[in-house]
């Protein structure tokens, strides 16, 4: 009992010394004093809190790299929907900083081009949306690394066809130097190692009814594996993204 | 005042036959065209083949152009022939009229033989108007090209001193001074105006057979006798325009620059890496330029000039106006790896095509020190190495059909009219649209139902949950071709994917063709 007060009585300084120590592994620019005050002082949640339990304690790192692969080729649309979402949840339109979104020629032949009404669904103000079309797919990690690099970006959502670990390596050394996120989608899969923080793999799963409308879809339903994370461990949770409040909840058993 | 030179080549196709025969020999032998053979082109002509241009060999024989094929034979047994090419001496003409923009920023092709240079302002660059004249005729004799230069005025006036002063002159003999345009074209014959030959011949007839006994002619009798049939060989228009009394045109080759900066090299640059020390010269001049004017540059361009006659030309645009040094620098490391040395380059003009008015920016105490930083400068550095159309924004357009409903633009242009429709306007959009629909195979339990299975790149899909149609309804003005009426369905399988399906034309409106699928759009 004795010792529990103790502890509690300080708390706080157990909190300063675990936020001295999330800077020095720069963990996340969200407790890292030399970037508090640049506009990316809010913490990045998915808010379902299975999921948030498995991320370090000061969430989603804002300055670091994430891959999300289908766990099927046909699931590519869904690992970068999600993306789109987790962005959605962390940028504020307000500010006016552009999205830049690299599409693959691949990636483009396969899924379809950026279209603007849909990623306002999506909760993402195409207004501010900077599209890339690369003609060659080995030009897409030199513009993300330029994107990063240039630190006035709210985020670079990309789509890579292959991406080596060296050239992760260096994506997420860019992230930190421009202090923006960076949100690959990976359509060779999560084969290969790759120095990014957290990866998922994210699948289709059938989903619910529209509330009004028995025979429409309902709200998207997702399985998200993080497959890797540092500070974190890996998890498996099916949730559902909810586009008109931003918001993720778990998915209940099976509706139906 | 304007001052101009006007640059004759007389036997121009067939230099350029024997510059790019020693090209493809790398200067090996001596072209066939070159020697004491007399040569000539010849080209068709209304009764059999004529002389298009001869050497000086054939023209000390006596032949000249325009003569038939079987009269030169006649005159000359030993005249060695090959046909004409006057397309590709065009190109090389203009090809060489870009290589002159190193003397002046504005440079012009006259006719098929010639060349303009408005040398307002930049004879003081050569040391003088002579002396730039001895340079040009050196640098053309360098070149293996047979030239006679003009100096005057005016176009015409240049034009007349070029290619009908006597040959044996000096270039500097061929100057007219400032003002003395009309003393110096006066005993020049009447041909010299560049007039129609009709009405040359009709002037020889009537005993006028110089420019100054022209000009002393009364003006309406000249206006009667010679009425304009066609508006740019008018006798007295031709005059009036080589005496300097109305202008002249001139239609450059190269857009002339808002400022330039230029840099003589003493030795000629061969590798690429001297392109990037030249540049480091010219930009801070340049920027300096511009900063005094309150300019910033939108379109820059750096333009090689090589000792073998050609022009490279290696250009950097940038979304918004903008005058730093780095910043150009930059971009120009993308693109400047392009140019092409060739036998080496011995001179260099930076150009500022296209230039706005830039005022110096306040940053404001209220935003943010990091993230304020000019997302153009990307922008730039994305187009410069992926291309002008690599990046662009995306902005609504008012129309219903999805594929235009949004429209790509270049960054940095005004906002568009038309904001984005809400998220709660209507149904669900994909946020991946494909560019053309791929075509499906639909079962449906009824013609107008949602489908029950469909089959798209050759996996069949179950339907679990659809919800349309939603119709969208051709607009009256589309061409024929358009008009067909969508329903469109957002479709669940039971994999959980989504897709934006679509029926084409209407159900039991024509028995023979039934309603098409196609998958339109995916969603996440």
């Amino acid at each position: 009992m004795l010792q529990t007060r103790a502890l509690l009585a300080n708390s706080a300084d157990v909190t300063a010394l675990r936020h001295h120590i999330a800077a020095l592994e720069h963990r996340s620019s969200a407790l890292c004093s030399s970037v508090v005050g640049t506009g990316l002082s809010k913490s990045w949640w998915l808010g379902v809190p299975a999921l948030d339990a498995a991320l370090p304690e000061t969430g989603l790192m804002v300055d670091g790299l994430h891959e999300a692969a289908g766990a099927t080729v046909a699931d590519g649309p869904t690992a970068s929907a999600f993306l789109a979402a987790l962005l959605a949840r962390f940028t504020d339109d307000d500010r006016g900083n552009p999205v830049l979104i690299c599409q693959s020629r691949h990636g483009m032949a396969r899924f379809g081009r950026v279209h603007g009404p849909g990623w306002r669904d999506l909760g993402l103000e195409p207004a501010n949306l900077l599209v890339l079309r690369a003609g060659r797919d080995g030009d897409v990690p030199w513009a993300i690394e330029e994107g990063l690099r240039c630190g006035v970006l709210a985020a670079v959502l990309a789509e890579v066809e292959e991406l080596s670990f060296t050239a992760s390596r260096r994506l997420s050394l860019a992230a930190r130097e421009g202090a923006t996120p960076a949100l690959l989608v990976r359509h060779d899969g999560l084969g290969s190692a790759s120095a990014a923080c957290t990866r998922w793999r994210v699948s289709a799963l059938p989903g619910g009814s529209d509330p009004f409308d028995e025979d429409a879809p309902g709200l998207p339903r997702w399985q998200l594996e993080l497959v890797r994370c540092r500070g974190g461990r890996p998890v498996t949770c099916n949730v559902e993204w909810n586009r008109e409040t931003g918001n993720f909840h778990m998915a209940a058993a099976l509706a139906d | 005042m304007k001052r101009v030179i006007s640059i004759w080549l007389p036997r121009w196709p067939i230099d350029r036959l024997c510059r790019e025969r020693a090209q493809e020999s790398a200067g090996a032998t001596q072209s066939a065209a070159v020697g004491p053979t007399p040569f000539a082109l010849i080209a068709a002509g209304r009764r059999g083949p004529v002389l298009w241009s001869v050497d000086c060999a054939a023209g000390a024989a006596g032949l000249h152009c325009g003569m038939r094929l079987a009269d030169a034979r006649a005159l000359c047994a030993n005249l060695a022939t090959e046909p004409a090419d006057p397309m590709s001496d065009r190109k090389g003409l203009e090809r060489l009229a870009l290589w002159c923009n190193r003397f002046a920023p504005c440079c012009a092709i006259d006719g098929d033989d010639g060349l303009l240079l408005d040398i307002t302002g930049c004879a003081h660059l050569f040391g003088g108007e002579a002396a730039l004249m001895n340079e040009i005729t050196e640098r053309f004799v360098g070149l293996g090209i047979d030239t006679r230069t003009g100096l005057a005025d005016t176009l015409g006036g240049a034009r007349a001193l070029a290619r009908f002063r006597p040959q044996d002159l000096r270039p500097e003999e061929r100057i007219a001074g400032f003002g003395e345009v009309g003393g110096a074209i006066a005993d020049l014959p009447v041909e010299a105006l560049g007039i129609a030959i009709a009405d040359a011949h009709l002037l020889r007839r009537l005993g006028i057979v110089t420019i100054g006994a022209l000009d002393r002619l009364p003006r309406a009798a000249l206006a009667r006798r010679f009425p304009c049939r066609k508006q740019e060989d008018g006798v007295l228009l031709r005059l009036d325009r080589a005496m300097g009394r109305c202008a002249e045109p001139i239609s450059p080759v190269a857009r002339a620059p808002a400022c330039m900066e230029r840099l003589v090299l003493s030795e000629p640059l061969i590798d690429r890496d001297g392109v990037n020390a030249v540049l480091d010269r010219l930009m801070p001049g340049l920027v300096a330029t511009l900063d005094r004017q309150g300019l910033g540059v939108r379109n820059l361009v750096l333009w090689c000039y090589r000792v073998d006659g050609g022009a490279v030309r290696c250009a950097v645009s940038t979304a918004r106006a903008t005058r730093s040094e780095d910043h150009l620098l930059r971009l120009f490391r993308e693109t400047a790896g392009t140019v092409d040395p060739g036998f080496g380059i011995d001179c260099a003009a930076l150009h500022a095509v296209r230039v706005e008015p830039l005022e110096p920016v306040q940053p404001l105490l209220t935003e943010n020190g990091h993230r304020c930083g000019d997302v153009n400068l990307l922008i730039d550095r994305l187009r410069a190495r992926l291309g002008t159309d690599a990046v662009c924004r995306l902005e609504p357009v008012d129309c219903h059909r999805p594929e235009k409903a949004e429209r790509e633009t270049m960054p940095g242009r005004d906002p568009a009219p038309f904001s984005w429709p809400g998220v709660s306007d209507g149904p669900q959009r994909p946020f991946r649209l494909f560019d053309r629909p791929e075509p499906v195979d639909v079962i449906a339990e009824a013609p107008e139902s949602p489908p029950r299975l469909f089959t798209w790149r050759g996996a069949c899909r179950s339907v679990a949950r659809a919800a349309g149609p939603e119709r969208i309804e051709p607009e009256w003005w589309a061409d024929m071709c358009e008009r067909t009426v969508r329903d469109y369905y957002s479709i669940e399988d039971s994999d959980g994917r989504r897709y934006w399906l679509y029926r084409a034309g209407r159900c039991g409106a024509d028995r023979r063709s039934q309603p098409r699928w196609y998958v339109h759009g995916l969603y996440g």
